[in-house]
């Protein structure tokens, strides 16, 4: 046998054995990683895994991240040790893009548990723990939207039971954002 | 002979011929698997996928628990489908056949049907119970080939059992006992080819 990429035998009916005893073949699929290398049309590859840094709105598509998981994974990124993501974000933004459409993708795989976020920046307004349970979230709670109101946010985002994903966000304000309204840090370029 | 002496052989005649099948029926019935229906589509005549009850005592590799019940649309299952590749293994003990080239082991309407059916029946499946199928074709000699097999989902793997291949059937006691013990193996040597 050849194992082939996210496929492995685990049983083989091939060989002397079979002569006395035919086990049936057993064959076990990373489902995962399969339906993410099948999904969207192929990213054109990088040379360096270069943090990924995303601008603009927060309403990326489904696809365009699975693309974006992906384009980690081809690059090396072992996605069971974590992706980060990087974005920037004006004040005022909605944020909860990223981790709702995991859950959304986690609702859609039927995977138990979800995503949490075990850090956030003391700027959020609300200072959840969107802790998984053992049911799916609802959906109300998958479209809870949070602002940014500080320069920088970071959490993360974790499903083990897809992948052991743990997808660390970054959001950062851009560079000549309007400042008005951020709760906290210092803007490096003003005071260096 | 005296007729004690016939009496007794045609005891023996009628022990040994109606004991025999009795026992059969009373083994087949002893390890008849048990198994629920999933949906209306589900069950044809010239294809099935049901769900089975699994026993500790079961042959797959892995813990009889499962995550189910599991959701994936039948777009996924499509993909999932179509990586799934076949080769006849060589045949014979000192001059061994070649092996078959490699094939998709399921042609685009096993897909299109499968692809709903596992859906829906992995939507309702338990965490004791796999997923069975059996599909069933009529060959260019008009023979009956079936393939039948099981699927489970543990944690981020997927495990397809695929004990009969395109098995050739010419005996409808065979037919019938591979349509209700599905992951029951009799054919030859094949394998898997991971994509």
């Amino acid at each position: 046998m050849i194992p082939g990429d996210h496929q492995t035998m685990v049983r083989d009916s091939s060989g002397i054995s079979s002569l006395f005893s035919s086990p049936p073949s057993e064959l076990v699929m990373a489902y995962p990683a399969i339906l993410l290398s099948e999904s969207g049309e192929d990213p054109p590859r990088q040379e360096s895994p270069a943090p990924i840094v995303e601008r603009g709105p927060f309403s990326t598509s489904l696809e365009s991240r699975f693309r974006l998981l992906k384009q980690l994974h081809e690059q090396g990124v072992d996605l069971r040790r974590g992706v980060s993501d990087q974005k920037t974000a004006s004040p005022g933004s909605i944020l909860s893009e990223w981790c709702s459409v995991h859950v959304r993708r986690t609702q859609d795989v039927g995977l138990e548990g979800g995503a949490y976020v075990s850090r956030y920046h003391p700027g959020l307004p609300s200072p959840e723990r969107l802790r998984g349970s053992k049911r799916l979230w609802p959906v109300h709670f998958v479209r809870r939207v949070l602002t940014l109101h500080s320069r920088r946010a970071v959490w993360t985002c974790s499903d083990q039971r897809f992948l052991n994903t743990r997808m660390r966000i970054s959001i950062r304000a851009p560079p000549g954002s309007d400042h008005h309204g951020l709760s906290g840090g210092r803007d490096p370029r003003r005071d260096p | 002979m005296g007729p004690s002496r016939a009496r007794l052989v045609w005891l023996r005649v009628c022990l040994i011929g109606g004991l025999g099948p009795l026992l059969s029926v009373t083994l087949v019935g002893a390890t008849e698997p048990i198994t629920r229906p999933t949906c209306d589509q589900c069950e044809q005549t010239a294809h099935f996928v049901r769900l089975q009850w699994v026993s500790e005592d079961s042959h797959t590799a892995s813990a009889p628990h499962f995550t189910h019940p599991f959701v994936l649309s039948p777009e996924e299952w499509t993909v999932l489908l179509g990586t799934l590749r076949i080769q006849r293994q060589a045949e014979g003990l000192l001059f061994r056949d070649p092996p078959g080239p490699v094939l998709p082991a399921l042609t685009p309407e096993d897909i299109s049907y499968l692809s709903v059916a596992l859906s829906e029946a992995f939507a309702r499946a338990q965490p004791h119970e796999m997923v069975v199928f059996g599909l069933s074709y009529l060959n260019a000699y008009q023979m009956t080939e079936l393939t039948t097999g099981g699927w489970f989902v543990d944690g981020p793997s997927m495990h397809v059992v695929l004990p009969n291949y395109r098995q050739v059937v010419t005996m409808p006691g065979t037919r019938w006992l591979l349509w209700e013990h599905p992951l029951r193996p009799d054919a030859g040597p094949l394998r898997f080819d991971p994509g």
